[in-house]
């Protein structure tokens, strides 16, 4: 048996513009209060004129470069008419005629292999409002409460071609797009708080027997784990039913979180309506050339380029620079170590490693230490005061408390012995009571003196400069003393 | 001209999420009939050299500033909520 998967994404992406895409309302209502961001626009009361916020085209523009899309000179908004409570003008503003931007690409890596997955198309629209339904679930709410702050927040909506073949993919397209919109600064990105939606249609083709299963759109996957997730669930789904020589619904499934499946949502009967006419109270947006080259001017350097000029210009494993241009902020911060340390090896090993690994335990995205404490660590290396084991014991530390290297080793009492004097004392009193061992070393025995050096770790309980442990033993056993 | 019956009426009662009785059915299937049959009257006009127009503001228009002013009608337009709970907009459950 030989089976296909077949994966388009749809990705909505919150904007964030200080206002609202029609009228001059805030744009961040995340923690607002209810219903208290809203104006005559928003709200759709009669009479009120939608004007369309600048910084909304030009970050959609943005996204759309960034995507390698068509930019168009002439886009236009449209109607897009359904009856529901958290639309209060009962329909939506989208642009489904002449898009901002067609046909563009991007790439993702998977296994190693550079995959480039189609856009299709990419539009701006905006945002619903908020509906909180009271009851165990959507169907068995007897009432819900509208929120209508939303109303009107810009986004834009990437729709890919069915280039993707898997759920990792899908994943991984997701989290590529979440660091180029991050990059770009104009969006946070943010899934659990809706700032990044992603629905998926999946379909699987049984290739001996030629079939392609009906297409099933899948909702609700507010995680990049969620997105692999319910996908996998999905396509086993799809995949048993074609086993058993049946087919599943062409349907809207959502991902039930507790349960860990999906469940479907909407009912086959109706198939949707929405009666898409050209918006009359806006004129179209042009988007002259000389705007989109100024846009262009302002992009700033993006993941993919950044992986090429970290490999050559630090000559660091592609998979190093691959994992450190995800984040820009520690892209940032790693170069900003590298320029003062240099070692860019070394300290790339310690930011995915020690630090990453911080940031994951802590759930953090923020970085409280600057450059300067990488610095000092380095060199406490450098002069001997620490060993590379120290530094990483120390680091969580720094990282969580932001205090300096040397600070915490004080705090901690731990510093690295290179007093030379006192380790030769602690050989000298080893030598004394093991004379057996020293004859073994002076009859040729030499490997004997990892015992001496293991005696002197003892005595210090690890914090002693182990190359100056080694000499110090050599030269001692050696009987130059 | 696009046939108005009683399928079409029905489908249209279940876009704009209403309910009538079948004797509004009948009179707005009547209403419907005139009012698209005196619209075919346009059909008579030849437009086969025409592009369509959607707006008559085809240039460039300048573009709203992204600065947050705050509506002076967020008051009035909540006092309108017909039934209100903790700042939200109570309305009937959507499938319930």
């Amino acid at each position: 048996m030989s089976y296909r998967t077949v994966i388009g994404l749809e990705i909505h992406v919150q904007l964030m513009t200080k206002t609202k895409a029609f009228c001059p309302c805030r744009a961040d209502v995340f923690e607002l209060p209810a219903n208290t961001a809203v104006c005559p626009v928003c709200t759709g009361q009669p009479g009120a004129l939608p004007v369309v916020n600048s910084s909304m085209v030009e970050y959609a523009a943005k996204i759309a470069l960034a995507l390698n899309c068509n930019v168009h000179e002439y886009s236009r908004f449209d109607r897009k008419n359904y009856f529901y409570p958290d639309l209060p003008k009962g329909y939506q503003i989208t642009q489904y005629f002449y898009p901002i931007a067609t046909s563009g690409y991007m790439d993702i890596d998977v296994d190693e292999q550079v995959k480039r997955i189609r856009i299709r198309k990419l539009h701006i629209e905006e945002d619903a409002g908020k509906l909180i339904h009271e009851g165990d679930s959507i169907t068995q709410a007897h009432y819900s409460l509208v929120d209508m702050n939303r109303c009107g927040v810009p986004l834009v909506e990437i729709v890919t071609e069915p280039d993707l073949s898997s759920p990792k993919e899908a994943r991984l397209f997701v989290e590529k797009l979440r660091t180029i919109l991050r990059y770009l600064q104009v969006s946070t990105g943010d899934m659990e708080k809706g700032a990044l939606r992603c629905d998926a249609n999946i379909s699987v083709v049984d290739e001996i027997n030629n079939i392609q299963s009906n297409r099933v759109e899948v909702k609700n996957m507010n995680s990049f784990r969620f997105i692999e997730k319910a996908l996998e669930y999905e396509e086993q789904r799809i995949i048993d039913a074609l086993k058993n020589g049946q087919n599943v619904e062409k349907e809207t499934r959502g991902w039930d979180l507790s349960n860990r499946i999906t469940i479907s949502m909407r009912g086959k009967e109706e198939e949707s309506d929405y009666r898409y006419f050209p918006e009359p109270d806006i004129p179209p947006v042009i988007l002259s050339e000389e705007k989109l080259d100024q846009i262009k001017s302002t992009l700033v350097e993006l993941p993919d380029q950044k992986v090429e000029r970290f490999v050559e210009l630090y000559k660091i494993p592609r998979y190093d620079a691959t994992v450190l241009a995800m984040d820009k902020e520690i892209a940032d911060f790693y170069e900003a170590c590298v320029k003062k340390i240099g070692k860019p090896k070394e300290v790339s090993n310690l930011i995915m490693t020690e630090m990453l690994r911080e940031m994951k335990q802590l759930e953090t995205e923020q970085i409280k230490i600057t450059p300067e404490h990488i610095y000092e660590l380095f060199s406490l290396m450098d002069k001997g005061e620490i060993s590379i084991k120290m530094a990483k014991d120390i680091f969580p530390q720094i990282f969580r408390t932001g205090k300096m290297p040397s600070q915490v080793l004080e705090e901690k009492g731990i510093r690295q012995i290179s007093d030379e004097k006192l380790i030769e004392e602690i050989v000298r009193k080893a030598m004394i009571q093991n004379p057996k061992a020293v004859e073994q070393y002076r009859s040729g025995k030499t490997n004997i003196i990892g015992y001496f050096v293991g005696q002197v770790m003892k005595e210090t309980k690890g914090s002693a400069n182990p190359q100056l442990v080694n000499d110090v033993v050599k030269r001692l056993l050696e009987g130059s003393s | 001209m696009i046939k108005i019956d009683e399928k079409l009426i029905k489908h249209l009662e279940a876009l704009a999420a209403l309910e009538l009785t079948p004797q509004q059915r009948k009179s707005i299937e009547k209403d419907m009939q005139e009012i698209l049959g005196y619209m075919e009257l346009l059909n008579e006009v030849n437009v086969d050299s025409i592009d369509p127009m959607y707006t008559p503001i085809e240039n460039s228009v300048d573009l709203r500033e992204d600065l947050v002013r705050e509506s002076e009608c967020v008051d009035l337009i909540r006092s309108n909520f017909p039934k209100e709970r903790s700042g939200h907009i109570v309305v009937p459950g959507i499938h319930a």
